[in-house]
């Protein structure tokens, strides 16, 4: 990777003027996809020395710094405690250890990656981003939002709110990305349904979510139409991983077997 | 046996885990000049112009290579016996660029940032061709992907490169199309397998020097040292004497460093500028540049009685072999040579077929060698027949299988490349891997499947195999002893560790028959100076061929050394006995061999102690094995886990069990990777698309999580201690084991590989189809 | 750029370029145990500990390294050969090209949980590629390696 500076930032004040003064400047969490762009990158702002990378808890919930390594994430315990642990489990699931190491869940939510085995079991979750400038906003309309966003994430928080929760990755080994993902939870009686790696971004599944709420004490056989309908309400697509009538098997078995799950069916 | 088939360390193990310096980028020139190559975006095209001036301008570009200015003279990239039975039709560089990632120039700087951006600079003007990037329509297209003069081969092997045709071959036994008319069933079926990667952990490296003699000095992460030294010496028309390869540790290979390829960009660097030089492939080019396993269009036809007796086999095959012939004939013949010798007594076989080119990563040796690709399709199509017949397909195989004591025409027929050598199997344990194979994963209570109460299904399959130990009368290794005062020996062969334990298994042979243990015996390997010639490490050749080498030159030591311990006792060397520590006379006077050493090299009748001795095989006889899976399939999703994979093999006696184990368990991991979810892609243009290991996916800790492997009781008297070959045969039984297992679950043949869980679900949701309509 | 960090407990100060991967510097500075396996986060040859932590030295800036503790083989050379003991006797060792690396992986892991078991290695080393061995021998060696060299 060629980099023609690299600026150790020591507020996040440097760091934001930077950011702001060149148009071509990448901030770097854990670096872990970095490599991956060809081109040279003029102006690096590396965050390592923020102070960013701590987790805290509060009654309401888990505060994530935006330089905490997906490993750490993983074996955080108040994390283990979310839905039964599935995001844990999630975690766990990415690459290997010393990737997980490295990368961190700035980067990962920022970078907005297609693939990501991160941001569908998040959406399922309560989650409120932090920025340096710009105000908080829930992890789903920022994923909605287009085009780059000339901000330094802080922290995300995660609602503690007890609930059930369900994540599956299909891949052909552990180390691969998804073919595609689903996460399913259940808060107090509401439903949501994620899928990611479409191949495109994770989204919500919101109308059939919506549906879902409205029925008292759903049935297998709703929970089945459930699978159905999510296939029909959000856009699955072929690439090289999978065409998109193997993602409508899998995304409609496993939001059925995921609902199934935090039912208790 | 004390050392033989007993629990030995890795000789190396400790040293290279602790991360000594001992790979050969490890060994590289610090100041070495860095090479690059531009590699071409096209997947056929010619060069009509290239400007290069702007990259010899750039400051610290040593040398820019060109097709303009580097030997044009027609050679094969494949280390293999000589005359080589591939074709030559590969040049330093060309005007003709074959695939994407073909050579097209190449840059050496000071440092890889320099040489990147002098390949930025080189400006190429190039024709585009059309592209050949589908076997089946390789022959006789309007492309021609060899047009150039000066491409041929050394002997007959069907080569017709104006028809895209890099070799062909045909043989038969009896009349194979009566013969099947008279068959009471016939099964036909067409199957696909897929250009597997070798992955192997260590990108392709190499560095060059000038010695202080001024001869050029390459080290090498290959498997074929011998080779690289002659084929560079004709490619660039240097005397043989002037060149010296070492191959240092190497990080696996699998038969993709059976070839050259960064060697003659390096040396011929070295030898203009006369200065260090290397390259480390980057797994890209590892990936798009290097090596892939030939895809192969398999049709057979079997046909069989009613009572299960096989009568006939026709095997038709177009192997494509991409940009380059390298290997093309051999792994075509292997597919038959090495496969279809297993039901040995049918009335009539055929096999024949055409290997093509086409504008693809170009093929070469891997692991199997074209028998994983033969064992597919036959054990798929046993299977297939064994169900139309009603007929167990166990009971099947027990009855047409080879046994021992018997032979096949093939054997005679078929060598690679040329015609093969007659023999009878002195040892074929394949019924008692058979049968013990039922028993460890209970076969008789799994097959053919079980219906889970939570829907999931588990199934059984399995699939018999057999390889070769080396060819016969072409592979030949040698082996040097050398005494050492205190009595210690070092141990020189051109046999190539790259990874699979050879120094090891052949430091056991000698302190077997010296009597002492592994520590008194320093292995070194290879190094084209200094070790005794070797093919190198392919064909599953190195434990018999180079091993049978040190057996006999262990031998020859021993007979030296009671020669010398005779004399120094003043008796005949018939009276003296030797326990590998101590010389006793019939008198019971004794002298130690650390005296007798320390006698020679430094008090009376001074003289080293040298024993060299060749092997080459008279015949190649075949380990076999049962390979037996069992599968948990969801048919909710095509998904399925591995349970249990089990390899009952006879390799004869094995010099280093637990090693001769790793190297079954790692070719059975590697080939359930190609089984299901090793993919190829391609972009439509013809780019590869599955270049790292994000696309391109190999077997994980957590892939396979429960392997039995046995090595059953086998003694080949050919062998040294009663050894055959471990090397290959492991690979060769999963894609077909598989197939079958998912057929029993689902009722779905799968003749493409790899066998996905897209497939299997697709395969799944259209019998549902047909059961509903 | 000048940077200091502790190498295998040493204080160093070498020059780093700013965009120049941990692996390609230790290698530039002779650390040769640290191997080049894809340079693309996705083979786990290249592992080093970071502040004890398993790293992928192709991921991580060494101009991110100042002031960090880097081991690799060569600084823990004692406990390198226990595992290393382990693998000798299950003969795990094939090409050893990921070795080093996951020499490191199990000290951590070690250090981590000094009672794992077979299935929490599996997950623990599954970012380590091994084309040779087909793992079995790994996880033998491994949990003799945690059990203090017991199997």
């Amino acid at each position: 990777m060629h980099v023609e500076a690299y600026h150790k930032v020591s507020t996040l004040e440097e760091a934001y003027e930077l950011l702001q003064t060149h148009d071509s400047a990448v901030l770097l969490g854990g670096g872990a996809w970095i490599r991956t762009g060809s081109k040279p990158i003029e102006h690096l702002i590396d965050l390592k020395e923020l102070g960013l990378n701590t987790i805290t808890e509060t009654d309401q919930s888990i505060i994530i710094g935006a330089m905490v390594s997906l490993r750490d994430m993983e074996t955080h315990q108040g994390i283990k405690q979310l839905g039964g642990g599935f995001l844990s489990e999630a975690l766990s699931q990415i690459l290997g250890v010393a990737f997980r190491n490295t990368a961190t869940i700035g980067g990962s939510v920022m970078g907005k990656y297609s693939f990501s085995d991160v941001l569908t079991p998040l959406l399922v979750l309560d989650v409120s981003l932090h920025f340096y400038h710009a105000k908080t906003m829930s992890l789903a309309s920022f994923l909605s939002q287009r085009g780059r966003f000339r901000d330094i994430l802080t922290a995300i928080s995660i609602d503690k709110t007890p609930c059930k929760a369900m994540f599956k990755k299909v891949s052909n080994t552990t180390l691969d990305f998804s073919i595609v993902n689903v996460a399913v939870s259940l808060v107090k009686g509401r439903h949501k349904i994620a899928v990611g790696a479409r191949p495109s971004i994770a989204v919500l599944a919101e109308s059939v979510m919506r549906w879902l709420d409205t029925i008292e004490k759903p049935s297998e056989m709703i929970l089945e139409e459930a699978g159905e309908r999510v296939v029909a309400d959000i856009k699955l697509g072929s690439n090289q991983r999978a065409k998109e009538a193997y993602r409508q098997q899998l995304v409609k078995t496993y939001v059925t077997r995921g609902l199934k799950e935090v039912h208790g069916l | 046996m004390k050392v033989v088939n007993q629990y030995v360390p890795s000789v190396d193990g400790k040293g290279i885990m602790l991360g000594r310096p001992a790979f050969t980028d490890d060994l590289a020139e610090p100041n070495s000049l860095i090479v690059k190559v531009l590699r071409s975006p096209h997947a056929f095209a010619k060069i009509k112009g290239i400007d290069t001036k702007a990259a010899e301008a750039l400051e610290g570009v040593e040398l820019v290579l060109t097709h303009k200015n580097v030997p044009q003279k027609a050679f094969t990239r494949a280390g293999q016996g000589y005359p080589e039975p591939s074709p030559h039709d590969k040049f330093i560089l060309d005007r003709y660029v074959r695939y994407v990632g073909d050579e097209v120039a190449a840059v050496a700087a000071v440092d890889e940032k320099t040489a990147e951006e002098a390949l930025r600079l080189i400006e190429v003007d190039y024709e585009v061709l059309e592209p050949v990037l589908d076997l089946e329509t390789a022959i006789d297209h309007s492309s021609v992907i060899h047009p150039e003069e000066g491409i041929r081969e050394m002997f007959p092997i069907g080569f017709e490169p104006k028809r895209n045709i890099a070799a062909s071959y045909a043989m038969h036994v009896g009349d194979v199309d009566e013969t099947l008319k008279s068959c009471d069933q016939v099964v036909r079926e067409t199957f696909y397998t897929q250009a597997q990667a070798h992955a192997m952990m260590e990108p392709h490296t190499v560095n060059a020097r000038m010695d202080y003699q001024n001869r050029l000095l390459i080290y090498s992460s290959t498997q074929t040292p011998f080779h690289v030294r002659r084929i560079l010496s004709q490619a660039l028309d240097v005397p043989i004497s002037r060149i010296r390869v070492i191959k240092p540790r190497v990080g696996g290979g699998f038969g993709g460093k059976q070839a050259l390829h960064g060697e003659m960009l390096v040396a011929l660097t070295t030898l203009r500028t006369r200065k260090p030089a290397k390259m480390v492939f980057s797994r890209q080019e590892v990936f798009e540049s290097s090596y892939s396993r030939h895809p192969m269009r398999i049709d057979i036809a079997l046909g069989a009685m009613k009572d299960g007796t096989l009568k006939a086999m026709d095997c038709k095959i177009l192997s494509d072999t991409g940009a380059y012939g390298e290997h093309a004939l051999t792994v075509f013949m292997v597919a038959g040579s090495k496969v279809l010798p297993l039901y040995n007594k049918v009335d009539a076989v055929r096999f024949g077929g055409q290997v093509v080119y086409t504008n693809k990563t170009p093929a070469g040796a891997y692991r199997g060698y074209g028998a994983i690709q033969g064992n597919f399709a036959l054990e798929s199509a046993i299977d297939m027949l064994c169900e139309q017949l009603e007929i167990d397909p166990i009971q099947f195989r027990q009855k047409n299988m080879i046994a021992e004591g018997e032979s096949s025409p093939i054997f005679e027929i078929m060598g690679e490349g040329t015609e093969g050598t007659a023999m009878t199997m002195e040892t074929c344990k394949l019924d008692t891997c058979v049968q013990r194979g039922l028993e460890l994963i209970d076969w008789h209570n799994k097959y053919p499947r079980r219906i889970l109460p939570n829907g999931r299904i588990k199934s059984v399959g399995m699939a018999i195999a057999m390889q070769g130990s080396g060819i016969p009368y072409i592979d030949m290794g040698a082996a040097t002893i050398k005494l050492n005062d205190d009595g210690f020996y070092n141990l020189m062969v051109g046999a190539t560790d790259i990874g699979q334990g050879s120094d090891t298994i052949l430091t056991q042979i000698a302190a077997e028959v010296l009597m002492t243990t592994v520590d008194r015996v320093i292995v070194y390997s290879s190094d084209s100076d200094l070790t005794p010639f070797d093919t190198g490490a392919y064909a599953s050749s190195t434990t018999y061929v180079s091993g049978n080498a040190v057996l006999a030159t262990a031998e020859k030591m021993k007979l030296m050394l009671l020669e010398e311990a005779a004399k120094a006792l003043g008796c005949a060397r018939e009276s003296v006995r030797f326990d590998g520590q101590v010389f006793t006379t019939d008198s019971e006077e004794t002298i130690t061999l650390s005296q007798l050493s320390n006698r020679l090299y430094y008090n009376e009748d001074q003289q080293q102690l040298t024993a060299t001795a060749s092997y080459v095989g008279t015949k190649s006889p075949p380990p076999f094995m049962a390979g037996l899976i069992e599968i948990d399939l969801d048919p909710e999703t095509g998904e399925f886990d591995i349970v249990d994979y089990v390899s009952v093999v006879d390799c004869g006696t094995a010099i280093n069990p637990k090693l001769a184990i790793g190297q079954i368990e790692g070719g059975i991991v590697q080939g359930l990777g190609m089984a299901h979810f090793e993919d190829v892609k391609y972009t439509k243009q013809g780019r590869l698309i599955t270049n790292d290991f994000l696309t391109y996916k190999i077997p994980t800790q957590q892939s396979v999580k429960n392997l039995q492997t046995e090595i059953v009781h086998s003694y080949e008297a050919s062998g040294p201690f009663g050894a055959k070959s471990v090397g290959e045969i492991g690979i060769d039984t999963p894609p077909a084991a598989l197939a079958n297992a998912v057929y029993h679950a689902t009722g779905v043949r799968i003749t493409s590989l790899p066998i996905t869980a897209e497939k299997r679900m697709a395969g799944i949701t259209a019998k549902k189809g047909e059961q509903q309509s | 750029m000048k940077i200091t960090f502790m190498l295998n407990d040493r204080k160093v100060t070498w020059d780093a370029l700013p965009g120049e991967s941990l692996l390609d510097f230790l290698r530039r500075h002779h650390v040769v145990s640290v191997k080049k396996g894809c340079d693309g986060s996705t083979c786990g040859v290249c592992t080093v500990l970071m502040n004890h932590k398993p790293v992928l030295a192709c991921t991580v800036l060494a101009m991110r390294c100042t002031g960090e503790h880097i081991h690799t083989v060569e600084g823990l050379a004692d406990e390198v050969e226990k595992i290393s003991e382990a693998f000798g006797i299950e003969g795990a060792d094939q090409c050893g090209f990921c070795n080093p690396g996951i020499a490191l992986s199990l000290y951590a892991l070690k250090r981590e949980n000094s009672n794992a078991e077979a299935s929490e290695i599996r997950q623990y080393l599954e970012g380590h590629l091994c084309r040779c061995s087909g793992y079995q021998a790994q996880v033998k060696a491994a949990l003799r390696y945690i059990g203090g060299g017991q199997s």
